[in-house]
């Protein structure tokens, strides 16, 4: 006994070290796994989420710039969404006209962004009081494009897996044929997505333009993503892999739209009816 | 506490501010590279520190770095696998008659050429066992952030041993 506890005594560091990496390796095999995350995530998010903002309030001074043009070009934009600059030329209103909104949008500040690493994340300065919940999507507020979904939530502020993220996956199509796959990020650069699962038989142009599909209710559909760039056919197989160039700069975003789902609950109970039916 | 100990605390801490505020988001436009500058944290311990201390405040900074990066485990285990080998790289380079009591490795104490061989090899241990553990697999993109990485931390350690840390 005496020569055990020596044994541990001599070696302590190597000991020591077995189980530290024991820990660290166990919290990142946790960390790849989703619902772990967002455990881990709820509990650090309040003080890394205080500090990084109070910083990067300073930080944001010197982007004030860009982001003065920014909304500048976007208030252009809305103004031509406004009613008021269309011609109306309507004769008869639909008798079936409800005022029920589908998808609803909460605007939250990027706290902290990163582009250059293999899996990103944002943090936005938003939470579950909010009312932001994971999964939800969250779109570009400047500029085009989506910037990812929600992954955990503490009371203000969630974090977000960016589109850069490689386990990432969003439903899309090709805007002017329909056809749609899944939209992921392979590593390799940020300005681009991969695009995949579009059959061989589509006609796939190059500059096509790519959108959400909508098929989930995470993004309304016709989000711009992005314009198809280059596209090919692995060798053997019936799918095309198409890189999509981002309509967004991702390492520039200052705020981001959390899009929130307003029937949700209702689209979920039909899937899970019909998942049950076809389990019968 | 000794004044030694009270250095090393305050170093440390101002390097993992200088880390999760300043260096984390200082490249995001620059595709694919990231900078490492809290291992010194660890390699600029004294070298009387025992193991068991070098390991602990490996884990300890690690898991501060994964918070911040929001990627739990990831810093922690290069970090501690880092602060496992310094111990043996510092008896592998052990000078003729030893160390002094309270050294720690840095240029000024060991020497331009020690300290810069010393900090070389781990740094390059850390980002390379940070990056085989991000994505595992090698491929050549992993490399290139390998290179990218270790390639413009080591600037940093050239700065941070000449500006920050001169003493001669």
């Amino acid at each position: 006994m005496r020569n055990l506890l020596l044994f541990f005594v001599r070696f302590n560091g190597f000991f020591l070290f077995v189980l530290l990496e024991a820990i660290g390796l166990y919290l990142l095999v946790q960390e790849r796994n989703p619902k772990q995350h967002a455990h881990f995530a709820a509990t650090t998010n309040r003080v890394v989420g205080f500090l990084t903002e109070r910083f990067s309030r300073v930080t944001r001074f010197w982007a004030l710039e860009n982001e003065n043009k920014r909304l500048a070009t976007e208030n252009k934009q809305l103004h031509e969404k406004l009613r008021s600059a269309y011609f109306d030329d309507r004769v008869q209103r639909d008798t079936l006209e409800t005022d029920s909104v589908r998808y609803r949008f909460v605007v939250a500040e990027v706290v902290d962004n990163s582009t250059s690493r293999l899996n990103n994340y944002l943090l936005l300065n938003r939470g579950a009081t909010h009312g932001i919940r994971p999964n939800m999507g969250v779109i570009n507020g400047s500029g085009s494009g989506v910037l990812g979904i929600v992954r955990s939530v503490s009371n203000n502020f969630s974090t977000v897996m960016s589109v850069l993220h490689m386990d990432t996956h969003i439903s899309a199509k090709l805007r002017r044929s329909n056809f749609f796959g899944t939209l992921g990020w392979d590593g390799r650069s940020a300005r681009h997505l991969v695009l995949e699962a579009i059959p061989k038989h589509a006609e796939v142009i190059k500059g096509d333009t790519v959108v959400t599909s909508g098929f989930s209710g995470i993004f309304p559909k016709d989000v711009v993503v992005g314009v198809v760039d280059t596209f090919w056919l692995e060798p053997g197989s019936s799918f095309y892999t198409i890189g999509v160039l981002l309509s967004g700069d991702m390492s520039s975003t200052g705020y981001g739209f959390v899009v929130e789902d307003m029937m949700e609950k209702e689209v979920k109970s039909m899937v899970e009816q019909l998942e049950k039916t076809d389990a019968e | 506490m000794t004044n030694v100990q009270i250095a090393n605390v305050v170093r440390g801490i101002l390097l993992l501010l200088f880390q999760v505020l300043v260096l984390k988001n200082a490249c995001d436009n620059v595709p694919k590279l990231q900078l490492f500058l809290y291992p010194l944290i660890v390699l600029q311990l004294p070298f009387r520190t025992p193991h068991w201390a070098q390991l602990a405040v490996g884990f300890f900074v690690g898991l501060t770095i994964d918070m911040f990066y929001q990627y739990m485990g990831l810093h922690t285990s290069a970090l501690v696998f880092t602060a496992f080998l310094r111990h043996y790289l510092c008896t592998i380079m052990e000078p003729r008659g030893g160390y002094e009591l309270d050294e720690s490795p840095t240029k000024a104490s060991m020497g331009a050429q020690w300290f810069f061989q010393f900090t070389g090899i781990l740094m390059f241990v850390h980002i390379f066992v940070y990056y085989v553990l991000e994505r595992p697999g090698i491929n050549l993109d992993v490399l290139l952030r390998i290179v990218y990485g270790y390639g413009v931390s080591m600037f940093l350690v050239l700065l941070y041993a000449y500006l920050i840390n001169p003493k001669r």
